[in-house]
């Protein structure tokens, strides 16, 4: 009976793991594709991207990744502000727990991402 | 047909359970801005002081299945594993308390809102007033018709970093909330009523990196643990007592090769604390400026934040660290400073010790003892 409960756990847990997937992609809840990264034109030439994985090891190889993908010629200037570890649930999904890392990286590959931000518009000092 | 009428019952009470989120930022009107113009700032003492996170672990309902011996065990295997991390946070918790205790925290709060300088061109209508501290064990109610500003100050896992939480209100008797947002259906309760502002700011400290380590630090920390379980006499546990068992599992973890985040916690501490706690207070001061000046911009700013906004870098400075408004969420609208230049992890833990000096301070607060001494 024991054994039974135990694989029927088991079986369960493989079930739910394969209904998420940890490869590396934009993040897309709809698609139940919590793990990846999301990102948005942050100034000119920047781009302010969130990496989220299962670790802090996956956390920041999608970063690497994306780095590369964005800056394809190594000239990524980057400021990571973000490089926490929680076992809470997330913004992304159904995800109980991860490691994020967040901040922005600028090169001349990154067009089109003239600021839609006004950045001036709450800095209290304006 | 009872028991559809039970079934029909219980479903509409728990679709009365489930309202639609909002962000919990509150922000004023520019009629209610111009209403309040001046406010005093009233600063609530953190009686807790700075405290130190830690990871509990709860194996229950992994136990639960197995029946009353199943959860016995796993209760008794938790109660071991956490002793160790629970004892370490205590610690440094105390160690902190030691060099910076609520007092300090509080009036370097009061300090910044005080040295506040708004910028004439800036146009606010809600302008800081004078600033006093309130001790919320003794003045429990908030007072109407201020900026209420209360804050909690809490060390990561492995006492790398901090990070302070101020949570900001503004209440009056005279004038109800009104939400901004357009509901299908009735308000909900909880957007009817209470405070007129809220909002809250965090601030995420630099970070020291964590050291590698070396035989000597195995040894520094064998010491440490066994000071942390000696009695006012020096003395250590007695031999089969429950406390000598949880000694002799800590000091077999401290000399493995892995340095866990709460053993390493015990010598990040010391780069807070070193030097009268020189690196410690000037992040605080840094945290409570932030505070003082977002509070105010905050304010001051009638946009109404949607759970479904992306953050908004709003100032970047020369060593990277960053302002966000926060965009998504319930925490939408809130403001964030995190330091730049980040690339080892941190963590906070899923629960948090208090240095016992903080607790005793309370109790003499509520016994009406003077507490300077």
């Amino acid at each position: 009976m024991k054994h039974l409960r135990l694989a029927m756990m088991a079986g369960g847990t493989l079930l739910l793991s394969a209904c998420v997937s940890h490869e590396y992609g934009l993040i897309d809840p709809v698609q139940n594709r919590p793990y990846g990264y999301s990102e948005k034109p942050s100034g000119p030439n920047q781009m302010t991207v969130t990496t989220f994985g299962l670790d802090t090891l996956r956390a920041k190889s999608y970063w690497k990744q994306r780095v590369a993908e964005l800056c394809p010629k190594g000239d990524a200037e980057e400021n990571v502000y973000l490089a926490d570890y929680a076992a809470l649930p997330n913004m992304f999904g159904p995800v109980q727990s991860g490691a994020t890392m967040q901040g922005t990286v600028s090169c001349p590959d990154i067009q089109n991402a003239a600021s839609v931000l006004n950045p001036e518009q709450d800095d209290p000092d304006s | 047909m009872k028991k559809y009428i039970s079934i029909l019952g219980a479903a509409t009470l728990m679709t009365a359970c489930a309202t639609e989120p909002y962000p919990t930022k509150r922000p004023l009107t520019p009629e209610i801005m111009t209403e309040l113009g001046e406010t005093d700032i009233v600063v609530v003492q953190p009686n807790s002081g700075i405290t130190a996170s830690w990871f509990m672990q709860d194996s229950s309902a992994a136990g639960a299945g197995y029946g009353l011996i199943g959860a016995l065990t796993v209760a008794v295997m938790d109660a071991i594993a956490n002793a160790g991390p629970s004892r370490r946070a205590t610690r440094v918790a105390s160690e902190v308390y030691e060099t910076i205790d609520p007092d300090f925290l509080s009036a370097s709060l009061t300090e910044s809102f005080a040295a506040l300088e708004i910028n004439p061109e800036a146009g606010y209508s809600v302008m800081p007033g004078s600033v006093r501290e309130r001790q919320g064990l003794l003045e429990t109610q908030k007072p109407w018709d201020t900026i209420d500003v209360a804050t909690s100050y809490m060390l990561a896992e492995n006492a790398s970093a901090f990070s302070v939480t101020a949570y900001v209100t503004v209440a009056r008797d005279d004038i109800s909330y009104a939400s901004p947002y357009i509901f299908e259906g009735d308000v909900p309760k909880e957007q009817q009523s209470g405070d007129l502002y809220k909002n809250t700011f965090t601030y995420a400290s630099k970070r020291f990196p964590v050291p590698i380590l070396t035989a000597e630090m195995k040894e520094d920390l064998v010491v440490a643990i066994e000071d942390s379980y000696r009695d006012a006499d020096g003395n250590l546990p007695e031999a089969d007592s429950k406390e000598a068992k949880e000694l002799t599992k800590e000091i077999e973890k401290a000399r493995d090769n892995k340095l866990t985040k709460s053993e390493a916690s015990i010598f990040m501490v010391n780069n807070w604390v070193a030097d009268d706690g020189a690196e410690l207070k000037a992040e605080l001061t840094n945290a409570h400026d932030f505070i003082a000046k977002y509070v105010l911009a905050d304010l001051n700013n009638p946009d109404v934040p949607s759970l479904d906004g992306s953050d908004q870098i709003i100032d970047t400075a020369d060593d990277g660290r960053v302002v966000l408004k926060i965009g998504a969420g319930i925490g939408a609208g809130s403001y964030a400073s995190r330091p730049g230049g980040v690339s080892d992890f941190i963590t906070y833990g899923n629960a948090i010790a208090g240095a016992p000096e903080a607790s005793k301070r309370m109790k003499m607060i509520e016994r009406g003892e003077d507490t300077s001494s």
